[in-house]
C-alpha cells in the first residue's frame, strides 16, 4: 500500500499495481480494487484532497502525476475486467442455442373476415370512399321497396329471407344502407358499407349469415366503363396479380345494366365474386336525387367468397368454426 | 327449368349442341345448374369409374384398361384411348367379356367420358341420361323465356340462327254460334282480348296411346299426370305458353260460357289475379285447374270443345308471383301473341285428332269489345345509350340488334329511333332497359375501361366508432386474444342453460332454417363457449377468445340491438415450454388484469369498481358488475360450476361482457408534466381485518395528499395460521412520493407518511409495523 503522500515514483507505482492485478481472478475482487483506488473514498480522491492543502507552486506538477495514475489505473482495470468476462463466458457450461425462446404466451390473431374487410376498406378509403353503417334488422321499405324489388320477387318469400314480423326482417343485402344514408345527403358522394347479411341457404359455399361490402358512387356522368375501371383496379389490388376477369350480363332489380364478375380460381374454373351495375332510376328517385343530372354506380362484394378464392378453401363453414389452428395461420 | 335439348332444336333451323346451348345461355345471364353425371348414372345401375391403368398394345391400336367397381378391379380391352385422366362409363354385362369394345367420347366440363357399348341402344340410353337435358334458372325479368318457344327464340337470337316458327299464320277464323261467350269484367280488370275455340266432334276417348316423345318430355319437366288428355294439354302449354281449356261440349248448359277475372290476396298478403270460367253461374274452371270435374271429358264424351283465351300483356306483368312455384303449369303461361295462339290451337286439335279420331271444325273467334291499351312506342336516343355505357356504338349496330330482338322500327332519324316492342317483351320499357339489352348482345367484354374524375368533398368527420373498434381489437391481440365470429342465431334451449327468464326477451325468427337457429342471440357468451368446447375436443387447451358483435332484445315490444364485447379465458395459462416446470391455469385476476389494461387504454380506469351481484351465469363467489363512475358497463366473473359440469369442461372459465357503446368515445390525450425531482419510496406493512377491501385503504392514503403521493402499489399479501385465527391478514404497501417543485426532505416525507398512518388507524383499526427506508431509496438520495 501507498501512504497518502504524493512523493512516489511512477515506475514503482506501475510495478506494484501490475502485481496486484495479476493476483485477481474474479470480478468481485476487481471491483474491490476499483473502490480502493478510484472509489469515492479511494486513494486518488484522498490525493486530491491533499492537493487542496499543498502550496500553489507544486500543484501543477502533482496534478499531472495524479492524472497520469488515474488514467493508468482506469486502463488496466477495464482491460482486466474485459479479460475476466471473456474467460468467464468461455469457461461457462455449454449452451444449446437451438432451444426455443421464452415466448410462452400465445399470440393473438384477428379473424380472417375482419382482416380482409379492413384491407378492402382501406383500399376504397384511399380512393376517397367514406365508410358508413346501418342496422342489421331492417324495414321492408329499405330492404325491398326502396331498392325497386318487385312485390312478387322470389327473394321476398319465406324461402329466401328471415322474417321477424310482417314489417321487419334480417337484411338480405347491404344495399339498404345506400337509401338510408342518401335520404339526407346530396350528391356527389362516394361511400362504402360493410356488415353481416342473412339469407336462407346452407351448403358448402353458402351460410345463413355472411359478410358483404357494398360501395356506391353518385355523380354527374357516371357510366359503365367507369364501373369496369374501378372493379379491375380492385381485383388487381386484392389478388396482387393479373387475373382473368369475365363480365357477364345479369339481373339485379336495383341496377341497370347490371353485371356479374367472374374470376378463374385455382382449379381453373370460373367463379362469381361480385355483382355490380349502374344504379336503377327508381332507386335514385327513392333517394331524392335528380336523375336527369346524376347517375350512379354500385357494387357488392361477398367477403367469404373472396377468402375462399384467395386461400383455396373448399368449405365455407371452416370460417365459422373458430378452430384455433386455423385462426393462428392468419 | 329442366328441358330436353331436342325440344328446343325443333324450333331452331340448324341443330345446336348441348355444350353450345349451355355456353350461349351461361354467358348471357342465365344461371345453369350443374350437369350432375354421378347422380344421374347411379340411379340407373351403370358403372362410372376413373381409368386406373391404361396399357397400350404393341401395335398401338388397342389398350388394356383397368377400372374399379365396388372395390374389385376389372380389365377391359378397347380401341386405343389416349387420355389417362378420364372416366369410363359401361354396363355390368361388359365386365366379364373378353372382347374389344368400341367407345364413344363425350366431353363435359373439360373432362372426357368414354362410353363402352356393345349395342347401340345402350349408347343412346346413356346419351339420353346424361347429355340431353339442360337445367337452367331463368332471371326474374325474363319470364318470356319460361316456355319452350320463348327459350328457343332467345337462343336463336344469341346464336345468330333462324327461328323455325312463322309468326304470320294463314289461319281463317270464323264467327260461329256454337257457343255464347261473355266477358264479365269492365275495363279496369279486363285482361282478355279475344277467345278462340274449336269443336271436335265424334271423338273416341277410350284409347290411351300417347306418343312416346310427349311422355318422355313431360317426365323430364316433371309435370306428368294420369289423365292423357290433360297431359296433352299440358304439353302444348309448356311448349307455347298458352292457356288452353277443354270441356265436354254436351254437358255445357245452354252452351254458355262467361269469363271473369278478380283479384284476391293470398297468404303472403300479395294480390293475385284469379282467372275463372263460369257456366250458368257455376264455376267450372279456376286458376288453371278444372273446378267442376263432371264437365271435363271422360270415356263417354263424344264432342269436346277447346277454348284458348288471348290474354293481355298487363296480365303477364301482374302474374309474376308464379315465377318461383315448382311443378305448376301456371308458370309456363305467357307469350300472349295472336299468331302463336291460333297456331297452337290448331296443333293441339291435330294431335287430339291423331290419337282419338273425330272431326275437326273450323276455329271460331269471339272478340272482346272493350278496347285494350296497346304498348307504347319507345323513342330511343343514341346519345343516351352512349352516355350510359361510356363509349360509342355505331348506329347500324344498334339497329341490327334491335331488329334481332324483334322490335319493329317505325321511324328513324340522325338522333333517335322510334320502335315498337314485341308483345312478349314486357321488361323493355325505358331507354335504360334497351341499352342493357343492346350491350348484352353486343358483349360486355368489348366495353373499354375509363378512369373518372369526380369532384367530391373529403369528410373531415372521421368515423370514430370504426377506428376505435379497430384499436380495441388490436389491444386484445396484444394481450394474446384470438378473434372469433359466430352466427347471430341461437335457440331457446341454448340460452336457457345460461340465463334466467330470458324467453320473453328473445326475438324469434318466423321462418328459421332449423330449430337450432330459431332466435336471435341476446348475448355473445353461449356462442363463444361453444367455440371453447369445439377447441377442447381438438386438444387445444390454451384459450383466449374475444368477440365484438351485436345482440338483440325485445324491450316493451320494440326490437333493440346492442353491440357488445365479450372476452373469455380458459385452460392453461402458457404454452408448453421447457422453462416452465408446472403450467398454471388461468384465474380471475388474469382476466381482470386484461380488463384493466383495456379500460386504461380507453382512459377510463380511474374509477373502476366491481360490485357483487347474484346471477345464474356466474359462480356466487365470483360474480360482479363492472361499474365506472357508478354506471354499469358490463359484468365479469367465473362461469357457474353447474353449467361448467353440464357442458363437461375441465377447466374453470372466466368471462367478461361489456356494452361497447359505453367505453367507446373519442378523447384527445392530455400530457401530464413529468417532475425532474427524485422519487422517494417508502414501504408500510399493516395488519388488517380479513374483510376490509384494499381498494379503500389505497383511496384513504391518496386522499391525504393527492399531488405528492404519486402511486401506491401492493407488494405483498401474507396470511399465517396465527393471523387466520384472529381473522386478519398482513399487507405491505409501497408509496412513491414526489414533488413537482423541489426535492423533498426526510422530515417532509415522514410527515406525510405519519399522516397516512394516523388516518388509517382512525378509520380501520390497523396494527402497524414501522415504515422502513427502502434500499433503493438510499442510493437515490445520495
Amino acid at each position: 500500500m501507498f501512504n497518502n503522500n504524493y512523493n512516489f515514483k511512477k515506475k514503482i507505482f506501475k510495478k506494484k499495481i501490475k502485481k496486484e492485478i495479476k493476483k485477481i481472478k474474479n470480478i468481485k475482487s476487481i471491483n474491490n480494487l476499483f473502490k480502493k483506488y478510484l472509489g469515492k473514498k479511494g486513494y486518488i480522491n484522498n490525493l486530491i484532497k491533499l492537493l487542496h492543502n499543498s502550496p500553489n507552486e507544486i500543484k501543477p506538477k502533482i496534478g499531472k502525476k495524479i492524472n497520469f495514475i488515474k488514467k493508468y489505473l482506469n486502463k488496466k482495470i477495464i482491460n482486466k475486467k474485459k479479460n475476466i468476462q471473456l474467460n468467464n463466458i468461455k469457461n461457462k457450461n455449454y449452451i444449446d442455442y437451438s432451444l426455443t425462446g421464452k415466448n410462452y404466451i400465445s399470440e393473438g390473431n384477428l379473424h380472417p373476415i375482419t382482416l380482409t374487410l379492413n384491407k378492402i376498406e382501406n383500399f376504397f378509403n384511399e380512393l376517397g370512399f367514406e365508410t358508413i353503417h346501418g342496422p342489421e334488422i331492417e324495414n321492408i321499405y329499405y330492404n325491398f321497396d326502396s331498392l325497386n324489388i318487385n312485390k312478387y320477387h322470389p327473394s321476398r318469400t319465406s324461402n329466401d329471407t328471415f322474417w321477424i314480423n310482417k314489417k321487419k326482417l334480417l337484411r338480405t343485402q347491404t344495399s339498404c344502407v345506400q337509401t338510408r344514408y342518401m335520404k339526407n345527403k346530396k350528391p356527389p358522394i362516394k361511400a362504402i358499407t360493410s356488415g353481416c347479411v342473412f339469407r336462407k341457404d346452407l351448403d358448402n359455399t353458402h351460410t345463413p349469415m355472411f359478410h358483404q361490402l357494398e360501395g356506391f358512387l353518385i355523380d354527374k356522368n357516371i357510366n359503365f366503363s367507369n364501373l369496369k375501371y374501378i372493379i379491375k383496379k380492385f381485383i388487381l389490388f386484392f389478388f396482387k396479380e393479373k387475373k382473368k376477369i369475365k363480365f357477364i350480363p345479369s339481373y339485379f332489380p336495383f341496377t341497370e345494366p347490371s353485371a356479374e364478375i367472374f374470376i378463374k380460381n385455382f382449379k381453373n374454373k370460373w367463379i362469381e365474386i361480385l355483382g355490380c351495375g349502374l344504379i336503377h332510376k327508381n332507386v335514385l328517385k327513392n333517394m331524392n336525387i335528380n336523375t336527369k343530372k346524376y347517375s350512379g354506380l354500385a357494387f357488392g362484394i361477398g367477403i367469404e367468397r373472396l377468402i375462399m378464392i384467395k386461400y383455396n378453401l373448399t368449405d365455407i363453414k371452416i370460417l365459422y368454426e373458430n378452430n384455433i389452428k386455423l385462426l393462428e395461420q392468419f | 327449368m329442366k328441358f330436353p335439348k331436342e325440344w328446343i332444336n325443333e324450333y331452331i333451323k340448324n341443330n345446336l349442341n348441348t355444350e353450345k346451348i349451355i355456353y350461349l345461355l351461361k354467358n348471357k345471364g342465365f344461371e345453369i345448374k350443374k350437369l350432375n353425371i354421378d347422380k344421374n348414372i347411379k340411379k340407373n345401375n351403370i358403372i362410372l369409374s376413373k381409368i386406373i391403368k391404361n396399357k397400350h398394345s404393341k401395335n398401338k391400336k388397342y389398350s388394356l384398361i383397368t377400372i374399379k367397381n365396388k372395390n374389385k378391379y376389372f380389365y377391359i380391352y378397347t380401341k386405343k384411348i389416349k387420355k389417362n385422366n378420364s372416366f369410363i362409363i359401361c354396363n355390368n354385362k361388359i365386365l366379364n367379356k373378353k372382347k374389344i369394345f368400341k367407345f364413344y367420347k363425350i366431353k363435359i366440363n373439360k373432362i372426357y367420358y368414354f362410353i363402352l357399348f356393345e349395342k347401340n341402344y345402350f349408347l343412346n340410353k346413356i346419351k339420353n341420361i346424361i347429355y340431353n337435358n339442360i337445367d337452367i334458372k331463368i332471371p326474374f325479368n325474363r319470364i318470356d323465356c319460361n316456355n319452350i318457344l320463348g327459350l328457343a327464340r332467345e337462343i336463336s337470337i344469341l346464336s345468330n340462327k333462324k327461328l323455325n316458327f312463322k309468326y304470320k299464320q294463314n289461319i281463317i277464323h270464323e264467327k260461329k254460334k256454337n257457343i255464347n261467350i261473355l266477358f264479365k269484367n269492365k275495363q279496369k280488370n279486363n285482361y282478355c282480348e279475344n277467345i278462340k275455340y274449336i269443336l271436335i266432334k265424334k271423338i273416341n276417348l277410350n284409347t290411351k296411346n300417347i306418343p312416346k316423345t310427349i311422355k318422355k318430355r313431360l317426365k323430364i319437366i316433371g309435370i306428368k299426370k294420369k289423365n292423357t288428355l290433360i297431359n296433352i294439354i299440358n304439353y302444348i302449354t309448356i311448349e307455347s305458353g298458352q292457356i288452353i281449356n277443354c270441356f265436354d261440349y254436351d254437358k255445357l248448359n245452354n252452351k254458355n260460357i262467361t269469363i271473369k277475372f278478380f283479384k284476391k290476396k293470398n297468404k303472403q298478403n300479395i294480390k293475385n289475379i284469379n282467372y275463372i270460367i263460369l257456366n250458368n253461374k257455376n264455376i267450372i274452371y279456376k286458376n288453371y285447374n278444372i273446378y267442376y270435374k263432371n264437365i271435363f271429358p271422360n270415356k263417354n264424351t263424344k264432342n269436346i270443345i277447346l277454348i284458348a283465351p288471348l290474354l293481355t300483356s298487363k296480365f303477364q306483368l301482374k302474374k309474376k308471383n308464379t315465377f318461383n312455384k315448382k311443378n305448376t303449369i301456371e308458370k309456363f303461361i305467357n307469350n300472349f301473341d295472336e299468331n302463336i295462339q291460333s297456331y297452337f290451337i290448331k296443333k293441339i286439335s291435330n294431335i287430339i285428332n291423331n290419337i282419338y279420331g273425330g272431326k275437326i271444325e273450323k276455329i271460331g273467334i269471339k272478340k272482346n269489345k272493350i278496347k285494350i291499351k296497346k304498348l307504347k312506342n319507345i323513342k330511343i336516343i343514341y346519345t343516351k345509350i352512349n352516355t350510359i355505357l361510356g363509349f360509342y356504338i355505331k348506329k347500324i349496330d344498334i339497329i341490327k340488334i334491335l331488329k334481332k330482338i324483334g322490335c319493329k322500327i317505325l321511324s328513324k332519324n340522325n338522333k333517335y329511333i322510334h320502335i315498337n316492342i314485341p308483345k312478349w317483351r314486357n321488361d323493355l320499357t325505358t331507354n335504360e332497359n334497351i341499352t342493357e339489352e343492346i350491350i348484352k348482345i353486343y358483349g360486355y367484354n368489348k366495353i373499354p375501361t375509363s378512369s373518372f374524375l369526380t369532384k367530391f368533398k373529403i369528410n373531415t368527420k372521421k368515423n370514430h366508432n370504426k377506428i376505435n373498434i379497430n384499436k380495441l381489437k388490436n389491444l386484445f391481440i396484444n394481450l394474446g386474444y384470438k378473434e372469433v365470429i359466430n352466427f347471430y342465431f341461437s335457440n331457446k334451449k341454448k340460452e336457457n342453460i345460461f340465463f334466467d327468464n330470458k324467453n320473453k326477451k328473445q326475438i324469434k325468427i318466423n321462418n328459421p332454417i332449423s330449430k337450432n337457429m330459431s332466435t336471435l342471440r341476446t348475448s355473445l357468451i353461449p356462442g363463444i363457449i361453444s367455440n371453447i368446447i369445439f377447441n377442447f375436443s381438438r386438444q387445444n387447451y390454451n384459450i383466449k377468445f374475444f368477440e365484438i358483435g351485436t345482440c338483440f332484445k325485445l324491450k316493451k315490444n320494440k326490437i333493440k340491438s346492442k353491440k357488445k364485447i365479450t372476452a373469455i379465458i380458459c385452460g392453461n395459462k402458457f404454452k408448453n415450454h421447457w422453462s416452465i416446470k408446472k403450467n398454471k391455469i388461468f384465474d380471475f385476476f388474469d382476466l381482470k388484469g386484461d380488463l384493466e389494461y383495456i379500460l386504461k387504454k380507453q382512459k377510463k380506469i380511474k374509477t373502476l369498481q366491481l360490485k357483487k351481484y347474484k346471477n345464474r351465469l356466474f359462480n356466487s363467489n365470483l360474480s360482479t358488475i363492472i361499474n365506472i363512475n357508478n354506471k354499469k358497463i358490463g359484468i365479469i366473473g367465473m362461469l357457474n360450476k353447474n353449467i361448467q359440469n353440464h357442458l363437461s369442461i375441465k377447466y374453470p372459465i372466466f368471462i367478461f361482457e361489456i356494452n361497447l357503446k359505453k367505453i367507446l368515445y373519442p378523447k384527445k390525450t392530455k400530457i401530464k408534466k413529468i417532475s425532474k425531482f427524485p422519487e422517494n419510496i417508502r414501504d408500510i406493512t399493516l395488519i388488517l381485518n380479513k374483510k376490509t377491501k384494499i381498494n379503500k385503504i389505497i383511496n384513504t392514503c391518496l386522499s391525504v395528499n393527492n399531488k405528492k403521493i404519486k402511486k401506491i402499489d401492493i407488494i405483498k399479501i401474507f396470511t399465517n395460521e396465527k393471523l387466520k385465527k384472529i381473522k386478519k391478514k398482513n399487507i405491505t404497501i409501497r408509496l412513491t412520493i414526489q414533488d413537482n417543485k423541489k426535492t423533498l426532505n426526510e422530515k417532509e416525507i415522514n410527515k406525510l407518511i405519519y399522516k397516512c398512518i394516523n388516518k388509517l388507524k382512525y378509520k380501520f383499526n390497523i396494527i402497524f409495523n414501522e415504515p422502513e427506508k427502502n434500499q433503493q431509496n438510499v442510493d437515490t438520495q445520495n
